[in-house]
C-alpha cells in the first residue's frame, strides 16, 4: 500500500468492528478473485466483523484491510454496519468543549466550521462515537491555515482527548 | 523531558517504536524498537532523502506515510529533525499524528532538546550524494527541476 491508501480504506471500513456481508447481487466467480481475496471471501457471513474474519484466517492487519478494500472496490461486499457492543457516544459535553477551544482559535465562524466537518464526516451530534474523536479534531485542524493556531488547537484538544479515554 | 513527550507516543495503540533523528539521518532518541541500529539507520536516511528532494523544491514536506517490513511507517518533519513512528496496527492514526505533531511542537519550543538535537544536525548534503540514491529518488528529483 502507498501514501494515503489507509485513509481510503477508513473511508469504507471506519473500525475493524464493521460487519460485512457478500453482495447478493453480485455473487463473486472463482476467476475474478486471486486465492488470497477468495480465502477472506468464504469467511464472510454477514455476522462477524473485520476483525474476526482477520483473526480467524491469522492475517495481519494492513493486508487483512488491504483484501477487504480491494473486495468492497470489486463490489462483492457490503458494509452492514458497525458492531454497536461497547460503542461510547462523545456526548454534548465534548461538543460544547470543542467549539469552546475553536472558537478562541478561530472565532465565531468555529461552529460552522464543526457542524461542515461532522457532516463531511457522515456523521452527527448525537450519535458520534467516541472512537472517532481524533478523527474529529484531526479534520477540523485541517481547516486552520495558520500553523501556530492549528497546533495549539491541537494541543488543547490532546489534553481534552486524554480525558475520553482513546487508545 | 524530551522522553517524557517521546513516551505519549509509544503509549498510543499500535506504535511499536520511535525515533527521533536529525536532519542528517543520524538517530538521536530511539524508543521501543529491537531492530538493530544499522537497519534503522537506513530507514532513517531513506526518510530524509525523500523530505531532502522535496525540499529542492521547496515542497516542504512535513508528512510521510509508507509501508516498510511489516511497519506503518509514520514520519513528521520539523525542518531540523524528524520522529519517525514504527506502527504495527493503523487503528489509532489520527490520534498518533495529532499528538506527534503536539510533540513536534513541545520539542520545538525545548531548548534543551532543540540543543541536543542541534549537536547533530547538517552535513546534509553527504545524504543526498549521486551515488546514494536510488532509481525512484532521481527520477523524483529530475521532476522538480
Amino acid at each position: 500500500m502507498t501514501y494515503g491508501d489507509n485513509e481510503q480504506i477508513r473511508r469504507v471500513f471506519p473500525t475493524n468492528a464493521v460487519l460485512i456481508k457478500i453482495n447478493p447481487n453480485n455473487p463473486p466467480t472463482e476467476s475474478s478473485l486471486s486465492s488470497a481475496e477468495w480465502q477472506v471471501i468464504t469467511q464472510v457471513d454477514g455476522k462477524r466483523n473485520l476483525q474476526n474474519i482477520m483473526d480467524s484466517l491469522n492475517l495481519e492487519e494492513n493486508k487483512g484491510l488491504e483484501i477487504f478494500y480491494k473486495l468492497h472496490q470489486k463490489d462483492l461486499i457490503k458494509v452492514v454496519a458497525e458492531q454497536k457492543n461497547g460503542e461510547e457516544i462523545a456526548g454534548e459535553k465534548f461538543f460544547i468543549k470543542l467549539e469552546e477551544v475553536l472558537v478562541k482559535i478561530i472565532g465565531p465562524v468555529a461552529v460552522y466550521v464543526i457542524n461542515d466537518v461532522i457532516w463531511e464526516l457522515g456523521e452527527s451530534r448525537e450519535k458520534f462515537q467516541k472512537d472517532k474523536i481524533p478523527l474529529l479534531i484531526e479534520s477540523v485542524s485541517g481547516e486552520i491555515t495558520d500553523d501556530k493556531k492549528r497546533m495549539l488547537f491541537q494541543k488543547e484538544m490532546l489534553e481534552v482527548i486524554k480525558g475520553y479515554e482513546i487508545s | 523531558m524530551i522522553n517524557r513527550w517521546l513516551k505519549e507516543i509509544m503509549d498510543i495503540e499500535g506504535v511499536e517504536g520511535l525515533l527521533l533523528v536529525s536532519d542528517n539521518g543520524h538517530i538521536v532518541e530511539k524508543h521501543g524498537t529491537d531492530l538493530e541500529r544499522g537497519t534503522l539507520e537506513q530507514l532513517s536516511k531513506r526518510i530524509i532523502r525523500i523530505i531532502a528532494a522535496h525540499g529542492l523544491d521547496e515542497k516542504s514536506v512535513k508528512e510521510i506515510e509508507l509501508i516498510w517490513y511489516d511497519y506503518r511507517i509514520i514520519a513528521m518533519s520539523a525542518n531540523l529533525f524528524t520522529v519517525i513512528i514504527l506502527c504495527g496496527s493503523s487503528r489509532a492514526l489520527s490520534l498518533l499524528r495529532i499528538t506527534v505533531n503536539v510533540v513536534i511542537g513541545h520539542i520545538l519550543e525545548d531548548k534543551k532538546s532543540m540543543k541536543k538535537i542541534k549537536k547533530f544536525t547538517g552535513q546534509s548534503d553527504i545524504v543526498l550524494e549521486k551515488e546514494y540514491l536510488d532509481q525512484l529518488e532521481i527520477k523524483l528529483i529530475s521532476k522538480l527541476q
